[in-house]
């Protein structure tokens, strides 16, 4: 390709500072988009050299961080955290990028960029295989891990051949970016070996196309735990194990992770501000409790440092 | 009143030229405005040329185009499924979707009185304007069920079918591009003169006689134009589709069973994909397959109504 890029740019740049002045004054309608449009892009930036703090990633980990930010918010009234779930693996991109002063993940970050984070562990969070309810799988309790393997392979594809009645099992997987598909995988699978399936990208999402999809199972965080939905127990030889607290702090429930809050170098003073009241003895021990499915790293008696 | 006033001004009164230098200005702004629109296009497709050929040079047309496996994240970029799932949902959108439109059309400009035509203009001028993430929601809710239960109707109650795939989005892209095919074919098939018809009755033929031997005949041209546009549209439908495809990278077992297309799964991929990874080029390679598609049925809708203006 021969194309002169400087020419073009330059030509593209002196066209696009010609039409905006000339455009100014000959066309009465326009002005009223680009005003909002420009104030749309200054106010985040306005806001993040204040005291906003933004956070992206895991949906895991949304529902604890929103807990925080509505206390700390109402605790501090010049604070703004702002928190939005795309995946573990968007958050660790976003914070190595610079994009977001917090990036949240279920995993540990890649070796590429871990040296440049630094990783703060705020809680840790069990995980389960959960499906839609129906007679087809009410008397079944619990299932092996070898049984999850198969399930999530794609190897069985019918309740009946797990101890339940005849139904297609259906197969809803997480994005390639989640860190709950990924967790899941490395536990259960010993990598993402999942069988290529529907799709959903956000936790939320999954536990409402769960409870409509008649067979259909996938795998949560216990956080996402619904009375509409069933939560299998894990077969193993001492019996059943019920993923909880309980189960997970004295290691006989595997399948969990440390739930990481990734800054890139040194924090800003409001983003450090958070993420010490996030894992301050008052939150992690008054709070924390309080949001469904999360465990306080402090009462781990086992601990892991990859996944 | 500038071209009036044009050849006074040569005598050179100073109060004359001001006119002429605005003029110039305007001029100047309008030509400098349509540089901007043509400099943005030719900078945005001269991108998306550069960085798509880039990922197909590093991973390999035949495997982009033939490759079954679309795994970004284990570096396997097989399109395969993808440009499937594009192709025969926005095919399925035509054989449901472009029928009925036309059909309409037809009804509306030879049989219906002006009224009933306004009325239905109005109404598919207001659906055609209706945002494509609505489509997609409303059809999440309430179509995904029907083709659920279609699919185990046709394959047993047993089978492994679901309400997403290529069923659900083919029916929601019909429902999406009709109105637009409708309002296309209205103005194709409006444009047959008048003479003609009149010329037609006069001979003693119905309207239905006209309308068939006549109009169409005539307007066909322009009805095809308005099928075309309506598939290039289908093909780049990406928010309303992503959300019944059902969003399995590979190629589906049957119409009831997920799968995927070129711009849901740019959707998809494109949040993980960082800017000068290899997923990142192959993504702007699908996104180019995408375009070349576009342009192709542009072209051909291009000479097709060039032909019709003779």
């Amino acid at each position: 390709m021969t194309i002169d890029w400087t020419f073009a740019i330059r030509a593209t740049g002196v066209a696009a500072a010609f039409a905006l002045c000339a455009c100014d004054k000959s066309a009465p309608p326009a002005p009223e988009a680009p005003p909002s449009a420009s104030a749309a892009i200054a106010t985040p930036q306005a806001a993040a050299k204040n005291t906003a703090v933004q956070i992206s990633g895991s949906s895991a980990l949304q529902p604890l961080v929103n807990a925080a930010k509505e206390k700390y918010e109402a605790a501090h009234k010049e604070a703004s955290i702002e928190v939005s779930a795309g995946g573990s693996k968007k958050g660790i991109a976003d914070v190595a990028a610079g994009a977001v002063q917090i990036g949240d993940s279920d995993i540990f970050a890649p070796a590429d960029v871990a040296g440049q984070l630094t990783d703060h562990k705020v809680a840790v969070v069990g995980f389960a295989a959960m499906a839609n309810k129906g007679p087809f799988n009410e008397k079944i309790p619990a299932l092996t891990m070898a049984d999850l393997a198969k399930i999530f392979q794609g190897t069985v594809t019918n309740w009946k051949d797990v101890g339940g009645q005849s139904q297609p099992i259906v197969v809803i997987n997480r994005a390639p970016g989640s860190g709950t598909r990924a967790v899941f995988g490395n536990i259960v699978l010993g990598g993402d070996k999942f069988v290529e399936s529907q799709t959903e990208d956000n936790s939320g999402a999954l536990v409402a196309k769960l409870k409509q999809s008649k067979g259909a199972i996938s795998y949560l965080a216990l956080s996402f735990v619904d009375p509409e939905l069933k939560v299998f127990s894990l077969k193993g030889d001492a019996g059943a194990v019920e993923p909880g607290a309980a189960s997970i702090t004295t290691g006989s429930y595997p399948i969990w992770s440390y739930e990481h809050m990734f800054t890139k170098g040194a924090p800003n003073e409001a983003t450090k501000a958070f993420l010490d009241y996030m894992t301050s003895a008052d939150f992690q021990e008054q709070v924390l409790p309080t949001v469904k499915g999360f465990i306080p790293v402090t009462q781990m008696k086992t601990s892991r440092d990859k996944d | 009143m500038a071209v009036a006033d044009a050849p006074a001004t040569e005598g050179g009164h100073p109060y004359r030229v001001k006119p002429r230098v605005l003029e110039s200005v305007v001029r100047g702004a309008l030509v400098g405005c349509a540089a901007f629109v043509v400099a943005t296009t030719i900078a945005m497709l001269a991108f998306l040329a550069q960085t798509g050929i880039k990922g197909i040079a590093e991973v390999g047309l035949g495997q982009i185009l033939t490759g079954t496996v679309w795994k970004p994240e284990a570096d396997s970029f097989g399109g395969f499924a993808l440009i499937a799932g594009t192709f025969a949902t926005a095919v399925g959108a035509i054989l449901i979707g472009a029928a009925p439109a036309v059909l309409s059309a037809v009804y509306l400009t030879e049989f219906a009185s002006a009224a009933v035509g306004r009325t239905f203009r109005r109404v598919m001028e207001i659906a055609s304007a209706v945002p494509s993430v609505v489509y997609g929601w409303l059809a999440l809710v309430y179509l995904t069920p029907l083709t659920d239960a279609l699919g185990h109707g046709i394959y047993g109650a047993d089978a492994p079918v679901s309400g997403v795939g290529i069923a659900a989005s083919a029916i929601l892209l019909a429902i999406m591009i009709a109105p637009t095919v409708l309002l296309l074919s209205l103005d194709a098939l409006s444009r047959v003169p008048r003479a003609l018809r009149e010329a037609s009755a006069a001979l003693g033929a119905s309207p239905w006689q006209t309308a068939f031997n006549v109009s169409v005949p005539y307007g066909w041209r322009g009805v095809l134009v308005a099928v075309f546009y309506g598939f290039a549209r289908a093909a780049g439908e990406t928010m309303a589709v992503q959300m019944v495809i059902g969003g399995a990278r590979r190629l589906p077992a049957n119409l009831f069973s997920p799968t995927t297309t070129i711009s849901a799964q740019i959707v998809m991929d494109m949040q993980e994909a960082r800017p000068g990874t290899v997923q990142n080029d192959v993504l702007f390679s699908m996104a180019l397959v995408l375009l070349v598609v576009s342009v192709i049925v542009v072209l051909i809708t291009r000479t097709l109504a060039r032909r019709q203006g003779r």
